[in-house]
């Protein structure tokens, strides 16, 4: 084992209603490849935002080369040596690729009026040559550049930046590094990565498992905030990481399955070979009354868009969507609202409501045309229409008139629900319905998700874990690279184990 | 900081408001429309108002729009909300349309009025029993006799380029009909190029210098206000023709005057601000005091052109002495002297 | 290291390359789209005006035209690269303008300090400056906010000082300069150019410069590279101040007067040759060059007009025309991802 220049111990983080890392041991060795693996939710986020000094632990203790770290910012974490590589970059796109290189550190070449900018170029060249970009022009804008050079040229600028600050074997850690890259850039990656290691230690994080076991010299598992395991090259294949990954046991009553009804037959919504250029592709489903499919895939698959063009946000470039077997329009957030689809965006407090606006505005919000009495409004409709769908989907507030900024998160959920009821949505699309809301409020929209099924609501849900898809819905769709790969039932007797389900979707 | 910076902000918006309110509080409020202090002409006029005032121990209340009929509207509503029938008004409509809300918020008040320069011409006065007059100066006779002296100064023939004054404006179009009348009887004039310089100084001497371009023989410069005949003047200047290509402007103002008296132009107006500003009041409190009872006046004296000062090299020595050195003597119950013609 | 080794066989390419093919290169870096503009408006003009329009006699017309806004824009453009705005340019050169006034020999007071008013008039502009980079940084109020304030007070002290006098300036000299020439060439345009040139070095050469487009491209990651992001924008804010203070004494100079409205109408045109000269509004795009030539554009746009007889009422719809055509085509050569 490598001497251990990071170290993070007994590592705590809590946000409301979630437990992100429950007492973590992190460490990471002198030149190594170290894989980070674990579900959206795992707690890889939270794990990297505390590194880079973007957020503080709870409770633990955080060492960098010895010495306790007292990191204030990514800028200050750079400093000590450990900087991270986004995958969209963090360059300022109007300047050229020496500038943001540089940037702020010019004084290096020298601290005349004039920078020497021949020099610069020169010494840009060279780095750029230490991360394969040797044919990249230093002075062209990287706005033009594309998104496997503006990585490179990240890592590019922490190596320069470790070497300015004098420090010795610099931690980069890369946050899903190949989503963006074609597959021979992300041979030419590893191959690049592979030979950094010699003066700095990796992080890599990534949802392809394959390229993970292919490139580490260590695998760090994470799930629920916890380190399931810390595994050696060549100790654990793909499989073994994606059962530590779900978890091995799956309790009988987490969803409320035994609530889960049987759909009917009727085709409420029938979506045809939809298709959005480089998102998606060939995207067909139907869904039944009462039916609740679960969207499932990892980011970048696809699924988020093909919700957006059932929302109206988004327009596909060709395919169809029927709702009750009439072909509908799909231009805009009006067409879907006036084909009976409601969504219930994972940004309530943004997308979804006004939360500047009281409860009873919200709920009305879509079916004023009804609450008018010629051209003003009746109050008297308003209150009564709001009342009704407060009591029914049980919304907590003081009064019709409380403003939505103050409501919990789940109620502001159900404020959103009640609001499509209220305009006779027949469908909802439900993305992450449960994000941030504490465990007993999950619980209470389980059951509501339950009911309005039974009452014969079709719903298309994208869920925070597998588990959770799985224990909600009737039927599985997996999307991977914008494709539906497989369609999985989910009867409330026959729930499929998330272990065969998570190698259809990594 | 941010308290601080309120705390300063506090402290000297009491102070502004102090000293504004720190006038004698008896008397008549007489209060004056204007467009803007920025402008010496409607300086000299705030200086009339003001000496009016003094000399019958009323309250002057000068009244600056900065180009926005909204705000002269508002200031003079405050004033009348403030004084009640305690008030007279002397006022410079901002935009001819204008004068119709003022009109009928005077009216509504029972606060007696004069307005100058800009009316719409289907707005009667005498609709208005409050309104005692609306004064102007003939633009059309002002542009023909800047003209004529032009034209004179020149021998009879040559070349000319005008500058207008803002389009649509009601002054700017009267006195550039005045020029057309003037070229229709000097069969020697040509008129090269026209264009608007906005009453501008600068605008002027950029367009100047690119008329002189286009016409390298222009023999005189006719310009809608004094300010666009300075700004010409000074394109002149720059290419050495002062002197020899003279201007002619409307307003009298000092520069301008200063200007003839050296044979660079040939002839101003001068519209007596100085006058305007303390007749416009002692018209009002006339009528107010019962000196002159509107009911019966006829009709040509509730809208009349008054009297411009007309300024060449032949007449200059006493208008320095009269305008630029001393300040005009008026007698302010003289309330009809100045009559030229009815507005028709 | 190994790549510096490597990296130095490949460099010597840029200093080879002929004068003449270096000096285009270094015009048409974003403004390629100008000198056709330019161009066009040139040669419309050239044969609607029978040649008049690009006589000698002409060109140098445009030139001493072109002087004034340039700076102006030269001023502003730096406040737009930056992402902000600056609406204080009218009342901070007439507050100058008329205290100049006052400060050189003239009618209405006993002071004559010669050109010792320059340096008391880039005192004046700065401070102004200062100020509306302090509001905006330290208070943290948007610059429109901060500049717009600025321009009311600042109009309003002109007024107060100035008391509606236009104010005749007696001393000669500045006007000989103002309207003066050397070998041909306007002074004003001299002027213009020096600042251009003293600009276009900062903005391409210095650190200071090459902060002010990574906050104009990116205001937080310019902070997170550890630039000090308040100070530059103070600076920007001041120097801007500081040129409209220039631009005002010369304004003062070549009419030989001052008042309080010397500064009127001079923000929207200087902003409407920014824009046209390729400054993107949205920050981080364009520089001194695209300044001087969306100046040049505009003069010549309006001086053509003026020799071509194109009916007054129908000039300022032609420059609005062009503002909107030549920003449309701006941004569709840029990258979206930069317009904010």
């Amino acid at each position: 084992m490598g001497e251990t220049i990071l170290e993070l111990k007994r590592a705590k983080k809590a946000f409301p209603g979630v437990t992100a890392l429950d007492g973590v041991d992190f460490r990471v060795e002198r030149n190594e490849i170290l894989g980070l693996v674990g579900e959206n939710g795992a707690g890889k986020s939270t794990l990297m935002k505390i590194l880079i000094g973007l957020q503080t632990v709870d409770e633990g203790e955080y060492f960098l080369r010895g010495e306790r770290a007292a990191l204030d910012g990514p800028s200050a974490a750079i400093r000590k040596g450990i900087g991270m590589v986004f995958q969209e970059g963090c360059m300022i796109p109007n300047l050229s690729v020496m500038d943001n290189l540089f940037l702020g550190n010019e004084d290096s070449f020298g601290r005349g009026p004039l920078m020497p900018v021949k020099a610069m170029a020169q010494a840009a060249r060279g780095e750029l040559e230490a991360v394969g970009l040797g044919r990249l022009n230093p002075k062209s804008t990287v706005g033009d550049i594309s998104s496997a050079e503006k990585q490179m040229l990240e890592i590019a600028r922490l190596l320069w930046l470790s070497r300015l600050y004098g420090v010795d074997n610099p931690i980069l850690i890369l946050d899903e590094p190949t989503t963006v890259l074609q597959e021979s850039e992300v041979e030419r990656l590893f191959s690049i990565l592979g030979a950094l290691k010699a003066r700095a230690s990796i992080v890599f994080i990534s949802h392809r498992l394959e390229e993970v076991v292919q490139l580490s010299d260590r695998i760090v598992v994470l799930k629920d905030g916890r380190l399931m395991a810390d595994l050696g090259r060549g100790q654990a294949d793909v499989k073994a990481i994606e059962r530590l990954m779900v978890g091995h046991e799956l309790a009988v009553e987490h969803y409320r399955e035994s609530m889960q009804t049987d759909c009917g037959s009727e085709v409420v919504l029938c979506v045809k070979e939809l298709r959005l250029g480089g998102r998606f592709e060939d995207f067909s489903m139907d869904l039944h009354r009462g039916e609740i499919v679960s969207l499932v895939g990892l980011m970048g698959s696809g699924k988020e868009e093909v919700c957006r063009c059932l929302g109206g946000s988004e327009v596909p470039d060709s395919g169809s969507i029927a709702v009750h077997g009439k072909p509908a329009r799909f231009a805009s957030p009006k067409n879907a609202i006036d084909a009976g689809i409601g969504i219930v965006p994972i940004d309530r407090r943004n997308d979804g409501l006004a939360t500047s606006l009281d409860v009873m505005s919200n709920i009305n919000l879509l079916i004023l045309d009804r609450m008018r009495s010629g051209p003003f409004l009746k109050p008297a409709l308003e209150k009564a229409s709001a009342r009704r769908w407060v009591e029914e989907c049980l919304i907590k507030t003081p009064s019709l008139q409380t403003s939505c900024s103050t409501l919990s998160g789940g109620n502001q959920q159900k404020v959103v629900i009640a609001k499509w009821l209220a305009a006779e949505a027949a469908i909802l699309v439900l993305d992450h319905p449960t994000r941030g809301i504490d465990v007993g409020a999950k619980d209470e929209i389980y059951r509501r998700i339950r009911a309005l099924a039974a009452a014969g609501l079709s719903i298309i849900i994208m869920c925070d874990t597998l588990e959770e898809d799985i224990g909600l819905s009737n039927r599985m769709i997996v999307m991977k690279d914008g494709r539906i790969v497989r369609e999985i039932p989910c009867p409330k007797d026959a729930k499929p184990a998330p272990v065969a389900v998570i190698g259809y979707i990594v | 900081m941010k308290k601080t910076l309120v705390l300063v902000l506090a402290v000297l918006l009491a102070l502004s408001v102090t000293t504004a309110f720190a006038q004698k509080a008896s008397g008549v409020f007489m209060g004056t429309a204007i467009r803007s202090l920025e402008n010496p002409y409607h300086a000299v006029w705030a200086r009339g108002a003001q000496s009016f005032a003094d000399s019958v121990g009323g309250i002057a209340v000068i009244q600056t729009c900065e180009g926005s009929s909204e705000k002269q509207l508002n200031d003079i509503k405050a004033l009348i909300a403030k004084a009640g029938k305690n008030a007279v008004f002397s006022i410079d409509p901002n935009e001819s349309p204008n004068v119709i809300p003022i009109a009928k918020a005077l009216e509504a008040a029972g606060v007696y009025f004069v307005t100058y320069w800009n009316k719409p011409d289907t707005v009667k006065v005498t609709d208005y029993p409050h309104w005692v007059a609306h004064i102007s100066f003939s633009g059309t006779l002002a542009g023909e006799f800047m003209g004529n002296e032009l034209f004179k100064s020149m021998g009879g023939k040559g070349k000319i380029v005008a500058l207008q004054g803002m389009l649509a404006n009601t002054t700017a179009i009267e006195r550039y009909t005045g020029l057309q009348a003037a070229l229709k009887k000097a069969p020697g004039i040509t008129l090269a190029a026209v264009d608007t310089a906005e009453w501008d100084r600068t605008k002027a001497f950029e367009k100047m210098k690119s008329f002189l371009v286009a016409n390298p023989d222009v023999g005189g410069v006719w310009a809608a206000n004094d300010n666009m005949a300075l700004g010409a003047l000074e394109a002149i200047r720059a290419a050495g023709l002062a002197g020899k290509v003279k201007v002619v402007g409307c307003d009298g103002v000092d520069e301008m005057i200063a200007a003839v008296k050296a044979g660079e132009a040939a002839a101003t107006v001068i519209n007596p601000a100085f006058w305007q500003g303390g007749m416009g009041l002692s018209l009002a409190l006339a009528a107010k005091d019962g000196k002159i009872n509107v009911k019966t006046l006829p009709v040509e004296k509730r809208a009349f052109f008054a009297k411009a000062v007309e300024v060449t090299s032949a007449n200059i020595d006493s208008i320095i002495a009269t305008y630029v050195k001393g300040t005009p003597k008026y007698d302010w119950n003289d309330y009809y002297g100045s009559y030229v013609a009815p507005i028709k | 290291m190994d790549g510096l080794a490597a990296a130095a066989s490949t460099a010597p390419r840029a200093a080879t390359r002929p004068l003449a093919s270096r000096l285009l290169s270094f015009a048409s870096k974003g403004t390629r789209g100008q000198i056709v503009a330019l161009a066009i408006v040139m040669l419309i003009f050239a044969i609607g005006t029978a040649g008049t329009s690009v006589s000698l006699k002409n060109l140098q017309t445009i030139l001493s035209l072109a002087g004034i806004p340039m700076i102006i824009c030269l001023a502003i453009h730096q406040v737009v690269v930056i992402g902000a705005m600056d609406l204080s340019t009218e009342g901070v050169i007439s507050l100058a303008a008329v205290t100049s006034g006052f400060l050189i020999k003239n009618p209405f007071t006993a002071y004559d300090i010669g050109f010792w008013v320059i340096p008391v008039a880039i005192l004046i502009g700065g401070s102004a400056g200062l100020v509306n980079g302090l509001i905006n940084t330290k208070i943290r109020m948007p610059s429109f906010i901060a500049t717009l304030g600025m321009w009311w007070v600042t109009q309003g002290l002109a007024v107060i000082i100035g008391k509606g006098n236009a104010v005749k300036m007696l001393d000669q000299r500045f006007q000989n300069i103002a309207n003066g020439d050397v070998m041909g060439i306007p002074v004003t345009i001299l002027i213009a150019l020096g600042v251009f040139a003293i600009l276009f070095v900062v903005q391409r050469r210095t650190r200071f410069g090459r902060y002010l487009y990574a906050i104009g491209g990116d205001e937080t990651l310019a902070r997170q590279a550890g630039i000090k992001v308040d100070r530059v924008k103070v600076i920007v804010f001041t120097i801007t101040g500081c040129i409209y203070a220039l631009a005002s004494i010369l304004l003062v100079a070549r009419l030989a007067s001052s008042n309080p409205r010397t500064g009127k109408d001079l923000m929207f045109p200087a902003m409407t040759a920014v824009a046209v000269g390729g400054v993107s509004l949205s920050g981080g795009v364009g520089g001194a060059l695209n300044a001087v030539f969306g100046a040049l554009i505009v003069t010549a746009l309006n001086n053509g007009m003026v020799l071509m007889k194109v009916s007054p009422y129908l000039q300022n719809a032609v420059n609005g025309i062009v503002l909107i055509a030549a920003v449309a085509v701006t941004i569709d050569r840029k990258k979206i991802g930069i317009i904010k």
